[in-house]
């Protein structure tokens, strides 16, 4: 392969990793793509036939003049949007470049130009993918820049390349080493510039980024019997990080994300009544308070990573008692739903919940079922008309509760304990939804058991409303984060009880149902603790997350100068992952840079070389000496006795035995061979 | 009337170096570095992403954006290392002629201890720039190469070097890293000298055909005589002093190639190509007979070099012949007469200018 | 095989008694002696020419004598004389101090161009014609001729095809600081007389046709004619190196095997005495004759480290 052939093909791939990058932005639909390979495939076949075939230049020129004006055609009229145009316009650019090849310059052209395509991608996506094709960009892009200024240095100076590039291009070939490690230290240095360069406030998402991603499902209101695919949707869409290291967060109790209350029901659909939703506004630590706490749960914080998926309710465990985001304000209604107005993005908020805890404090033992606090307690009691057999129903489940919360508890326990859990619904009688559920199919998904158990409350004259939200997910043990998937969507209910107020109850038995999924693999953990990152650390990151990283690394800094101990925490001050990476790029320059002898050697397999030479120069090659053609065996031997002392006296054994051997005409006695296999062994195995 | 003085020891000639920026010498940078065209679009777009960046806050840009300006510090830093330690040493060869290839020569050093240094280029620089360039791939620490160019004298006399310099690109072809420029001097080219034609050879060997034969101390017997007191007792000749029964001295034939003045008549008036094909003759002489092993002297207008011998003789005169302008010389500088003291007579051979 | 090792290591300890620190010298003077050549040594006066030749002719029991070229010097007060002796009645051969084991010819240059190829000449065929006799030289013989490079006033650069006669051209270089200092403080001259013969002439012509015997494997001799290939075909070199360059490479390449206790040649042996064994028989194109610019040491040296050695 030549050192031309090597490069057309790296620019190629350039082009191509370019074009992915589109592609995942979704800039190049299938069809684009189509096109753009095509054009590729027949650039490079034209650039084979050049030699042979010339082109009429009219031919050229009437192409280009045609290409012209499509693409102004194109900017004016056609494209979406101004970014569509541009995008065209380079893809136009950079064909040209490959099709009308005639120097280095134009291959090198294609390949600036194909970094404008990263541009224009980074502009409108946000994915996780970005960075794959990053990474794959930078290292054929150092790749491509070492090929071209050898290729061309010497084309200039008129000397052949085969120095530099002896090995050819494989992964064992100097200048592929060379590259790799100039791609190591770009990408580690990359990211250490992206962490310190300055940002002047909020990070923004790039324009465009909600139209591809929404995530439609979550509606805002419970309709019984009407169900999609929400249920198996395994898109993670929110992810929920604990900053301060709470303790083993799988067995915090009662985790929920709750997102929106319903109050209404009309025998089929909950929704919540006409609200009177009111603007929270930020006080003066930034922060906006929901509610103040009650003084009895652990208080948690959260930080939560919200996909937009069509709603604009903030989801935080129960009761939400501070919210820090970086909006103007928050909605907050009367039955404590949080909404913000930017929720057609990805959000990025922490919040400060008082869980609850069983059972609930300050219960008293009052009258029932007489509710005095609560203002409004028709709208929690309303009831569409029901058959006879559910009020009865919830009577007897209840008979003999001594307390609002004892009734509860028995409904709850009745639902869970008496019916089953499925996803598979049909509508089997021509009986109301909660009717069919209580005494036909006796099994349902997670809103039947809601909307069954808040009916049934509000019978026996207990305020209940339904609640909206998602279960506690997955524990990623990778990133620290549940991992909240579409299919968690979930429904619950809440009770009014007079002393601790709206407690929550939830009926469904869905856990025990979901048990039999099994844990996702590894793999795909990993790779949504990739993504979370992604987003925490590159996408999102501000002027804030550099503050609080300076401090963090100010303060690791003093600790670590105060104890000997303190390391530890410093470390934690910056992010693990990044320092794993870190040293991971720093090893695999080092390893590229270990073999920087010189290469050759490969055709020692000459008559009259003893084999235990050869395979002691093996032996020595993988260990990164090599010896160079005008190297004798003696000077290739001091230069490892210099370099690796360890194998000193092996080195120069075997060097010995090979001069005698070779061009004396000695021959080795079986001590003298056992001595040299010892030898040998020895060079292998340090 | 006063011979012009000249100086009794001559300085290699070629090593004259006329640097007016002596004193600049210790603040001069070692390397300068300089954006390529590439290097220019590459800080362009850094700059036009920077902005874009900030304007939008969007931070995929910000890591583009850092991918740029990390390439360059990298190319930074891995430049650096290929041109660290790097020695380079340039040579001019001590005799230059006009007209006649000369070679020159650097020999680049990798003095690092352990790290290759990788795609230096050696710029032969040119009135407007660097016109040929010696580009090498790779040196191994510890390792030495020679890298050696042609140059052509375009006449005699002083001729100012335009110099070379180290350079490289490496690894990104960004950024270009400059050492300091050597060979910027002046040098001292001397007139070209061709082997000696048969007629000049005919010329210098007398009028006739007959040798020179006089008594000298050359090795080539010429007569025997009777022992003087005085003689130099390793000259008697023991077979025929045998003969004769008294002691015979040899008497040596002077070297073939005697002592001679080479003498320049006229004022190279009828046109500079034929002043220098005469000086050129001249010099062809001058170094055809000191390296024989005779004795030269030079005179013409306003010029006299003494006579000598050997090599350093035939540099001597090289040199004068160099810088030598008839012209200039001024009407009163004559040819020296034979009148003039210090005057011994030597054969003579003329070499016209006219 | 160790018996030779063994004389080789007495004689380069009792030269190294002399000559302070500089054992590779040492070395290629020994080569040179055994591989019946003659050492050009090209060095400014003062860093031990003459202790080098000394010591090699006291260590080896052998008859020394030294040479001052100077410029009025006559072949006959090299090579001897033949003297009418009346009382016999015949000419009776006066042998010049060329008649000796080690000869050290002290300012080569100094002297004219015939004085120097009537040296050169008995020095190439180890004998002295004089009026249709012929007188054979002594054996061991070995000249060391010195000339001192920077001097061009009044000097006679011997003649490319002269300086072909030479099997070694050396430099001996200063001292190190510490041996300087043990010069000094009189480590050095004291010891030349004291030095004792340690082996005899017998020995060193055994040894020398032991020499002749080292094996010399045909890769070893092919990597020889590469590199004298090398220099013919270099675009530096207007004269490459003539056969009887390769010639003696190999013959010093023999005698470093011996010295180093191989009867078989290894590359090293050869590419260690590339260049002083073929610097002085190639010319640097567009150089004068005396000099400057590249030297041929420089543009071998990259020669060799070119041409691929044998594996």
């Amino acid at each position: 392969m030549s050192a031309l052939f090597a490069l057309r093909l790296i620019t190629y791939l350039l082009v191509c990793a370019g074009g992915a990058a589109l592609a995942l932005a979704g800039l190049l639909g299938p069809v684009g793509g189509a096109i753009l390979a095509l054009a590729l495939t027949g650039s490079w076949v034209v650039d084979q036939v050049r030699d042979r075939m010339p082109v009429r230049p009219i031919f050229v020129w009437a192409l280009v003049v045609a290409a012209a004006v499509a693409i102004a055609l194109d900017l004016l009229y056609l494209a979406q949007n101004l970014l569509d145009g541009m995008v065209h316009l380079l893809l136009f650019l950079i064909l040209m470049r490959l099709f009308r090849r005639r120097s280095l310059k134009d291959l090198r052209d294609a390949g600036f130009l194909s970094f404008f395509m990263l541009v224009a991608a980074s502009v409108v996506t946000f994915d996780v993918s970005f960075l794959f094709v990053f990474i794959a960009f930078l290292l054929l892009c150092t790749w491509m820049l070492i090929l071209h200024h050898v290729v061309s240095e010497s084309e200039r100076a008129k000397t052949g390349v085969t120095d530099l590039t002896a090995g050819g291009f494989g992964p064992r070939s100097l200048l592929f080493r060379i590259s790799l490690a100039a791609a190591a230290g770009t990408f580690a240095l990359a990211g250490l510039m992206f962490f310190i360069i300055p940002r002047v406030g909020q990070a923004t998402l790039p324009f465009r980024a909600e139209l591809g991603k929404r995530i439609s499902g979550f509606t805002d209101r419970v309709e019984l019997g009407a169900y999609g695919e929400i249920e198996t949707d395994e898109t993670v869409v929110m992810r929920v990080h604990f900053p301060e290291r709470v303790k083993d967060p799988e067995r915090l109790p009662s985790l929920r994300w709750r997102g929106l209350a319903f109050d209404r029901f009309d025998g089929r659909i909950w929704e919540a009544s006409p609200r009177r939703r009111g603007l929270l506004r930020r006080d003066p630590s930034g922060e906006f308070r929901v509610t103040e706490p009650r003084g009895a749960g652990p208080l948690v914080r959260q930080e939560i990573f919200l996909d937009p998926i069509g709603v604009d309710a903030v989801f935080a465990a129960p009761r939400a008692v501070r919210i820090q985001m970086q909006v103007g304000a928050v909605g907050l209604d009367e039955m404590g739903s949080i909404t913000t107005p930017a929720s057609s993005a990805r959000l990025q908020y922490s919040v400060d919940s008082e869980l609850e805890v069983t059972p609930p404090p300050g219960l008293r033992a009052a009258a029932w079922p007489v509710v005095s606090q609560l203002p409004e307690t028709a709208r929690y009691l309303q009831l569409p008309p029901l058959p006879d057999r559910i009020r009865a129903l919830a009577r007897e489940v209840t008979a003999g509760s001594r307390s609002p919360y004892e009734a509860a508890l028995k409904l709850n326990h009745y639902l869970s304990t008496q019916f089953t859990y499925t996803l598979v619904l049909k509508q089997q009688t021509t009986l109301g939804p909660i009717e069919e559920f209580l005494f036909v199919r006796r099994s349902g998904n997670c809103e039947y058991f809601a909307a069954a158990m808040a009916v049934m409350l509000r019978s026996v004259g207990i305020p209940a409303r339904v609640i909206g939200g998602f279960q506690r997910g997955e524990w990623n043990p990778y990133g620290a984060y549940f991992m909240v998937r579409m299919k968690d969507a979930h429904s619950w209910v809440e009770a009014f009880l007079d002393g601790p107020g709206w407690v929550t109850f939830d009926p469904s038995p869905r856990a025990a149902a979901e048990e039999a999924f099994g844990a996702p693999s590894a793999a795909v953990l990993y790779l949504d603790a990739l993504r979370m990152r992604w987003y925490r650390y590159v996408v999102n990151w501000s002027l804030r997350d550099q503050v609080s990283m300076a401090t963090s690394v100010h303060r690791g800094a003093s600790e670590w100068r105060g104890s000997l101990l303190g390391w530890r925490d410093s470390l934690r001050a910056v992010p693990r992952w990044w320092v794993a990476a870190i040293v991971v790029l720093i090893l695999v320059a080092a390893w590229s840079l270990r073999r920087y002898a010189p290469g050759a050697g490969r055709r020692a397999a000459a008559a009259g070389v003893p084999r235990f030479y050869l395979q002691a120069l093996r032996a020595l090659a993988r260990r990164g000496f090599r010896r160079g053609s005008a190297e004798t065996a003696r000077e290739f031997s001091q230069r490892v006795e210099g370099a690796a002392p360890p194998f000193a006296s092996a080195v120069a054994q075997l060097t010995a035995a090979y001069e005698r051997c070779r061009f004396g005409e000695g021959a080795l006695s079986p001590e003298e061979a056992a001595a040299l296999d010892a030898s040998l062994a020895a060079l292998r195995r340090r | 009337m006063k011979w012009p003085a000249f100086p009794q020891t001559f300085p290699a000639p070629a090593r004259r170096i006329v640097d007016s920026e002596w004193w600049w010498q210790p603040f001069r940078p070692r390397r300068t570095i300089w954006p390529t065209r590439d290097g220019w679009w590459c800080l362009f777009v850094v700059i036009g992403l920077g902005v874009a960046a900030i304007n939008t806050g969007n931070n995929l840009l910000y890591l583009l954006v850092s991918l740029l300006l990390s390439l360059i510090v990298v190319s930074g830093v891995l430049s650096e290392q290929s041109m660290r330690g790097l020695r380079l040493e340039a040579d001019v060869p001590e005799e230059i002629f006009a007209h006649t290839p000369a070679v020159f020569g650097a020999a680049l050093a990798n003095r690092k201890r352990r790290l290759t240094s990788y795609s230096v280029t050696l710029e032969l620089l040119a009135r407007g720039g660097p016109t040929r360039f010696i580009y090498l791939p790779r040196l191994e620490a510890g390792h030495e190469r020679l890298l050696t160019w042609e140059e052509i004298p375009p006449a005699r006399g002083r001729w100012r070097l335009a110099g070379v310099r180290l350079t490289t690109r490496f690894p990104f072809g960004l950024f270009l890293k400059a050492g300091r420029v050597m060979l910027d001097r002046d040098v001292l080219v001397f007139p070209a000298v061709q082997s000696i034609s048969s007629e000049t050879l005919h010329r210098l060997v007398g009028d006739g055909t007959s040798t020179i034969r006089r008594r000298g101390r050359g090795h080539d017997l010429y007569n025997l005589r009777t022992y003087r007191a005085g003689d130099d007792p390793r000259l008697i000749h023991w077979r025929s002093s045998a003969k004769a029964e008294s002691l015979l001295v040899r008497e040596m034939e002077a070297e073939t190639t005697e002592d001679t003045r080479v003498v320049l008549s006229g004022r190279g008036e009828r046109g500079a190509a034929r002043l220098e094909a005469a000086l050129s003759e001249a010099a062809s002489i001058a170094v055809h007979l000191a390296r024989a092993g005779a004795g030269v002297e030079l005179t013409g207008a306003g010029l006299f070099v003494p006579l000598g011998r050997g090599v350093g003789q035939a540099r001597r005169i090289l040199t004068e012949l160099a810088l030598y302008d008839p012209r200039a010389a001024g009407a009163d500088a004559a040819a020296p007469r034979p009148d003039a003291a210090g005057w011994r007579s030597l054969r003579e051979v003329r070499v016209e200018l006219d | 095989m160790s018996h030779a090792l063994d004389l080789i290591h007495r004689v380069e300890a009792s030269v190294g008694r002399a000559l302070v620190g500089k054992p590779e010298v040492i070395r290629l003077a020994v080569v040179g002696l055994l591989a019946r050549g003659h050492l050009l040594i090209e060095d400014v006066p003062g860093v031990g020419k003459t202790t080098l030749a000394a010591a090699l002719a006291r260590s080896i029991g052998a008859g020394f004598q030294r040479i001052q070229f100077t410029s009025d010097m006559l072949p006959s007060d090299v090579i001897g004389v033949s003297i009418w002796e009346p009382g016999k009645s015949e000419f009776v051969f006066k042998p010049g101090p060329l008649f000796t084991n080690i000869v050290l010819a002290d300012e080569i240059n100094r002297t004219t161009p015939k004085t120097q190829s009537s040296l050169l000449e008995a020095m190439n065929e180890a004998q002295v014609s004089l009026d249709h006799t012929t007188y054979p030289l002594p054996r061991p013989f070995m000249v060391l001729a010195t000339q001192n490079p920077r001097e061009h006033e009044g000097t006679y650069p011997l003649p490319e095809s002269q300086l072909d006669r030479f099997l070694l051209r050396i430099r001996i270089g200063y001292p190190g600081a510490p041996d300087e200092k043990s010069v000094l403080r009189g480590a050095g001259s004291p010891v030349l007389e004291a030095l004792v013969p340690v082996l005899q002439a017998e020995d060193v012509m055994a040894l020398q046709e032991e020499a002749d015997r080292v094996r010399a494997d045909e890769s070893v001799l092919d990597y020889i004619m590469a590199l004298v290939a090398a220099t013919r075909t270099s675009p530096l070199l207007s004269l490459g190196v003539s056969p009887r360059g390769s010639l003696a490479l190999l013959r010093a390449a023999r005698a470093q095997a011996l010295a180093d206790g191989r009867d078989y040649l290894v590359p090293d042996d050869v590419k260690s005495l590339a260049v002083p064994a073929l610097a002085h028989r190639v010319m640097v194109k567009g150089r004068g004759a005396q000099g400057g610019g590249l030297d041929a040491e420089a543009v071998l040296r990259s020669i060799v480290q070119d041409v691929p050695v044998p594996r």
